[in-house]
């Protein structure tokens, strides 16, 4: 399974600007919404709200990724925005959010996303490929970026 | 030019998604990026990826934890260990690195016992120990809630029968709950063997497999023959376990468009077919072993060979707690009792020691000789007294599924021993069951059975003492 295969253009959303961090989530759980990987949104933003309740999933860097596993989710899937104008996630190093991701995990069920997930995290950590998925103008372009980093990466 | 250095991490979040696996690579980057080496294991939701040795760590010059949830610290025992926020491991990675480089980290000192267990707990034994701790409680609630019946049966004067410890309602009431926990503790012990072989996909496998060895079903009997007790939790966890794993090797084959269905439709089906079919095939065996024990015994007890026979009876109640070799003899046991003659009250008295002697030794090793037994193994001994003096010889399979090795052939001589000299002193017991609760119906014996009963107790427990101590000198020289 590769990165792709777990997000769908509908779950993309370029340059918004929500307000607060509140609204970023409301975005992206609305994202997994459309996309079809939650049974309830109320269900899967609680356990987004708890899980940042143990933490900000700000990891610097200007990037976001708030997750949870939870029993309102259908099947594993990420949606992911981008802010141009940058939203506070309350990040712990105060820098503001630009490119975010938000995972959704089934409860029960393989752990086969997991790995797939976690490649997606450690090509993150590549400021260039960050960088260009924030100058990504469409959906599809968004999604080809991550899927040659990952060719270029992990195989 | 200075000595390469060498850095090893753990990283850690609560729910094991995401930045366990940023940070990782953040530290990773930033390390190579400074010119040091730096290995990272990962705690993730999906078990720890990339583990650390214990060589990785004893070539470590420093350790960083950056987890948000506890992590276990024993096996950096003497190292400096650098311990921070999962955050901190993305945005301070180069920060943390410098820190441990220019050794500004205290050496942790692990307060408990030093362990090399790593997170996840892997071979043999650990395997097998994840069995065992979570069969425990099953055992232990079990055992006394059966005492409890016994007890209570007892106190009303409803000893001797073949029905006590169910004659009074209160009594029946205990019997059946405990009864309950003992009859989950197989699939337990084989379901969590094959989990930790093959994580979530071998629970399935294990729990199917230990109910298959209670039940000792075969393909012509699908609805139970004779079980094959604890020996076949084992092996129905193990087999299970490394059945699974080998499915999903072969399911790697098919295509990737199916990878959302393999976990929940296509590992349970092949894996329920896979350890039904082994379970089957090997089920047959045991009541092949039973049937040809059972005509042994009863050409022994025909040639009048009485002191031998208690001998074997009595270590056969020891083999297996519950499997073949014991049910052979308990059988054969209750079954003579039906003729009333001397002979089948000596058997049945010999059979019944022979299975109070292994819990009883194993919680008198575990009074006398601390140092041999895991600290859990300890916590739990002083309930073995209570199950071994109720005829409880289930009490023992914890101990025994953790080493077999040296368990099993030290309760043996134990019991054989007990059951030769309930021979010897010529014990006699019309009670089936009941274990010290019936001793007062025995005609005019029971303190030599008592005699025999410590005898073989406490050989039993010297037993334990030197193949435990021989046990842990050949694994120590490996």
């Amino acid at each position: 399974m590769r990165i792709v295969d777990l997000m769908k253009k509908e779950g993309i959303a370029l340059g918004v600007s929500p307000a607060d961090k509140e609204s970023a989530i409301d975005i992206m759980v609305d994202l997994q919404d459309k996309s079809g990987n939650i049974s309830n949104a109320k269900t899967y933003k609680k356990g987004i709200l708890k899980r940042e309740s143990e933490g900000s999933t700000a990891v610097g860097m200007g990037i976001a990724i708030p997750h949870t596993k939870n029993k309102a989710v259908i099947q594993p899937g990420l949606v992911a925005i981008t802010v141009p104008n940058g939203v506070d996630y309350e990040s712990p190093g105060g820098d503001l959010s630009t490119l975010l991701f938000m995972i959704a995990a089934p409860k029960n069920g393989g752990d086969v996303h997991l790995e797939v997930l976690s490649r997606l995290m450690v090509m993150l950590m590549d400021e260039t490929f960050a960088n260009n998925l924030r100058a990504a103008k469409t959906a599809d372009e968004f999604l080809e970026i991550i899927d040659t980093k990952e060719t270029e990466k992990f195989s | 030019m200075s000595k390469e250095i060498k850095i090893v991490a753990v990283t850690a979040c609560p729910t094991g998604i995401a930045h366990t696996y940023m940070a990782a690579e953040k530290l990773e980057q930033t390390a190579k990026d400074l010119g040091y080496t730096l290995k990272c294991e990962t705690n993730g939701s999906g078990g720890a990826k990339n583990v650390l040795t214990a060589q990785d760590i004893a070539e470590a010059d420093g350790v960083i934890i950056a987890a948000d949830i506890t992590i276990n610290l024993a096996r950096f025992d003497g190292k400096p260990v650098l311990q921070c926020k999962v955050a901190d491991g993305i945005h301070k990675a180069e920060e943390l690195i410098n820190k441990v480089v220019n050794k500004e980290v205290p050496v942790y000192s692990h307060k408990g016992k030093k362990s090399d267990t790593p997170a996840k707990k892997g071979g043999v034994y650990g395997h097998l120990m994840n069995g065992v701790s979570h069969m425990l409680p099953f055992v232990v609630a079990g055992g006394i809630f059966i005492a409890i019946a016994f007890l209570i049966d007892t106190v009303l004067g409803n000893a001797g029968g073949g029905d006590f410890g169910t004659v009074a309602p209160a009594a029946a009431w205990f019997k059946t709950m405990g009864g309950l926990a003992f009859n989950l503790m197989v699939p337990i012990l084989a379901g969590y063997i094959a989990m930790s072989i093959a994580d979530r996909p071998g629970l399935l496998v294990g729990f199917v497999g230990g109910l298959l060895a209670t039940s000792g079903a075969t393909f012509g009997l699908p609805g139970g023959d004779i079980p094959s007790g604890f020996l076949g939790g084992l092996l129905a966890g193990f087999a299970g376990g490394y059945l699974m794993l080998g499915i999903e090797k072969v399911c790697d084959k098919m295509p990737k468009a199916l990878d959302g269905i393999k976990p929940v439709l296509i590992y349970p089906l092949l894996g329920l077919g896979g350890v039904a079919v082994i379970m089957c095939a090997v089920n047959p065996f045991m009541g092949m072993i039973n049937s040809a024990m059972s005509n042994g015994l009863t050409a022994m007890a025909d040639a009048g060979l009485m002191i031998p026979l208690c001998a074997l009876l009595g270590g056969m109640m020891a083999i297996d707690m519950g499997g073949p070799f014991n049910k052979a003899a308990y059988v054969f046991a209750t079954g003579m009792l039906a003729l009333q003659t001397d002979a089948a009250y000596m058997i049945m008295a010999a059979v019944m020691i022979g299975g109070m002697v292994p819990p009883i030794a194993i919680a008198l090793a575990n009074t006398f000789f601390k140092k041999l037994w895991s600290e859990e193994e300890r916590k739990n001994a002083p309930v073995n007294y209570i199950m071994g003096l109720s005829f409880i010889t289930e009490g023992a399979i914890p101990y025994a599924a953790a080493s077999p090795l040296t368990v099993i052939p030290a309760c043996i001589i134990g019991s054989a021993t007990a059951g030769a000299l309930s021979a010897v002193f010529g014990c006699k017991l019309m009670a089936p069951h009941g274990g010290v609760f019936v001793f007062a119906t025995m005609q005019g014996t029971w303190y030599w059975y008592i005699l025999a009963l410590v005898i073989g107790a406490v050989l039993g427990m010297l037993m334990l003492v030197v193949f435990k101590t021989i046990g842990s000198k050949i694994s120590k020289n490996k």
